[in-house]
């Protein structure tokens, strides 16, 4: 055989390659930077924080943003800008851990649903109806008062009833690429099925799921609110997004600013995710590059 | 010894209205090194045929041998020794490759899975595939969307070379490809089953690509084997009334014996539940009541095989 080739180009780490590609894009670069200063902002809270993010000042309440306190201050006379920056470290661990958790579950009942089908699939479906047919919330609501409080506990209560909606995102997403000839042709290459389902099914669709992340993120979030709302979940005074915002509900008419600052810092979470989300699957996806 | 025989291969599909004959007692010979070619218009159980007899459908009756062993009923262990042996061409290279994978991770994954080289060797033997079935290095780490229909084809002809298979099936190799390309990959074929000793089975609507690289010729229809013969002699002789008007829809290129063209009438029977007897009898120009009986493969000529009821009579043999 004439060898009548130039020279091969070099082999790149698939990881960083994807990385270069993640950052080319602007909005990337907006959402991490985004996500970069409120991590840090949640990381050193108690250095930056002004106040005592618990300290009760009477006399000092429900006033707006001013120089002495920047974000104002709530029914009980504590500095917003501690509490926001203290709640934080709650708020995003919570968002993160309850989209990583049902991401998990998800993919993994999702994958077996979807590439198996059959009694498989029935068994999976059938039983995620069942957790399906409980409201998302009193689900959550019942797990947290079943298991009892503490982090792990609440972000296993509330991930529970997301995973649902991963699993039958990805089941959709799989089933159609599970036809495609290329599946078939991994099988006749003995593939395994652990093999086909990693290296050809899943990177073929996960595309929609990534999308979903984003949003799951601000749920989670939210639904740590009503949880510590009805005693469940983290408690008073220890501060956290979502109870600020639903705390803030009764003087959103004379005090707006109680429920805007800790809502902006809810859709900038989410925003963030969002534009890396979007970012990442164009990045991970090879026809755009 | 042949490499591959199927005796009396049949494969069903229950479907709500029956069942499909797709494959219907259809039994034939490959010889080690030679090319099968398989014909007959869509839908009449020639991908089936293929993807049955190496195992991508399971078959419901009848034999398959590879080598002289009975291969038809494998537990999923054994079918794996097998698997490497026995390899298939898709027809189409837009579907047949991982549109996340790059050239090197295809062919690379591969040889990997056929276990038969050290992790430190892959990369050299991803390089000799390449060169072998003339895929330029710069392509390596390029995705499948980057590249066009014939050097895609190049890239599934190498990952499926890199199970060192012995019988491939090529279910319509050429036929997505645009007509400049097709010779390319025919002639690719032609020198690797030369350089390598490889067997294939060539299907194909094709008859001009058929004739190109056949050896022997089965002619199928609705399931079932209508004619088989070693190629020259079928398109000298071709005896069943079927293949007669098959091969007189190839274009002539002698304007002086203009051929007749027959033009067959009707639709194409159902496959789902067929009746006994010639399946081709509704469109036969010759078709009588004899023909309602089942149709048996007879020798007509050395390694001719026609099945009709009634061939003695209307050729003359």
């Amino acid at each position: 055989m004439a060898n009548n080739s130039t020279a091969a180009p070099k082999k790149q780490n698939q990881f960083l390659v994807v990385l270069k590609r993640l950052f080319k894009r602007k909005t990337a670069v907006a959402g991490a930077i985004i996500l970069l200063i409120l991590t840090l902002s949640a990381i050193f809270a108690p250095l930056i924080a002004p106040y005592n993010y618990t300290e009760l000042n009477v006399k000092e309440r429900l006033q707006g943003p001013s120089l002495r306190h920047l974000c104002g201050t709530d029914e009980f006379g504590r500095d917003l800008l501690s509490r926001l920056l203290m709640g934080g470290r709650y708020s995003l661990r919570v968002g993160i851990s309850v989209v990583a958790f049902s991401l998990v579950f998800g993919v993994i009942l999702g994958s077996l649903s979807g590439y198996f089908g059959g009694w498989v699939d029935n068994l999976i479906m059938r039983f995620l109806d069942i957790v399906h047919a409980i409201p998302g919330m009193l689900l959550a609501i019942m797990l947290s008062a079943l298991l009892g409080n503490g982090f792990g506990n609440t972000i296993l209560a509330l991930s529970v009833g997301s995973i649902n909606g991963y699993a039958r995102t990805l089941r959709a997403s799989i089933m159609r690429v599970r036809k495609a000839e290329y599946i078939e042709a991994a099988a006749t290459i003995k593939a395994s099925n652990a093999r086909i389902i990693m290296s050809h099914v899943l990177p073929n669709s996960i595309a929609p799921l990534i999308v979903q992340c984003t949003m799951g993120c601000a749920n989670g979030i939210l639904s740590a609110a009503s949880l510590s709302y009805i005693g469940l979940g983290i408690q008073p005074p220890e501060a956290e997004w979502g109870a600020m915002l639903s705390g803030a509900r009764s003087y959103i008419r004379d005090y707006p600013h109680m429920g805007i600052f800790p809502g902006i810092l809810i859709a900038l979470v989410v925003l963030s995710f969002n534009l890396i989300g979007d970012a990442l699957r164009d990045a991970l996806d090879p026809k755009l590059k | 010894m042949a490499l591959i025989e199927v005796k009396e291969l049949k494969t069903y599909f229950k479907v709500a209205r029956g069942t499909v004959h797709a494959v219907d007692g259809v039994t034939f010979k490959i010889e080690e090194g030679k090319t099968m070619g398989v014909v007959g218009e869509s839908g009449c159980g020639k991908t089936t045929l293929g993807r049955t007899i190496i195992h991508l459908e399971e078959s419901t009756d009848g034999q398959i041998f590879y080598d002289g062993k009975d291969i038809t009923r494998l537990r999923r262990k054994e079918l794996n020794d097998y698997r490497d042996k026995l390899q298939i061409i898709f027809q189409d290279p837009y579907s047949s490759l991982n549109p996340r994978k790059t050239v090197e991770d295809t062919i690379q994954e591969a040889l990997y899975l056929s276990k038969r080289f050290d992790k430190s060797q892959l990369a050299g033997e991803v390089t000799k595939l390449m060169n072998m079935v003339g895929i330029d290095q710069r392509l390596r780490l390029s995705y499948p969307h980057e590249l066009d229909g014939g050097r895609r084809q190049r890239v599934v002809i190498a990952r499926t070379l890199a199970m060192h298979p012995k019988f491939i099936v090529c279910d319509e190799p050429v036929s997505a490809l645009d007509v400049s390309i097709q010779a390319q990959v025919l002639n690719l074929l032609q020198d690797l089953q030369e350089e390598l000793g490889l067997t294939y089975m060539f299907i194909t609507h094709d008859l001009s690509v058929v004739r190109h690289i056949s050896d022997d010729i089965c002619v199928m229809y609705l399931g079932q084997l209508v004619e088989t013969s070693p190629s020259k002699e079928l398109f000298k002789h071709p005896y069943h009334p079927y293949t007669e008007a098959l091969l007189s829809s190839i274009p002539s290129t002698d304007i002086h014996h203009k051929r007749e063209r027959i033009l067959l009438k009707g639709e194409i029977t159902s496959p789902i539940d067929p009746e006994p007897g010639c399946r081709f009898a509704a469109r036969c120009p010759y078709a009588t009541e004899a023909c309602k009986q089942p149709q048996k493969l007879e020798e007509v000529e050395p390694n001719h095989f026609v099945s009709c009821c009634r061939i003695h009579e209307i050729r003359g043999i």
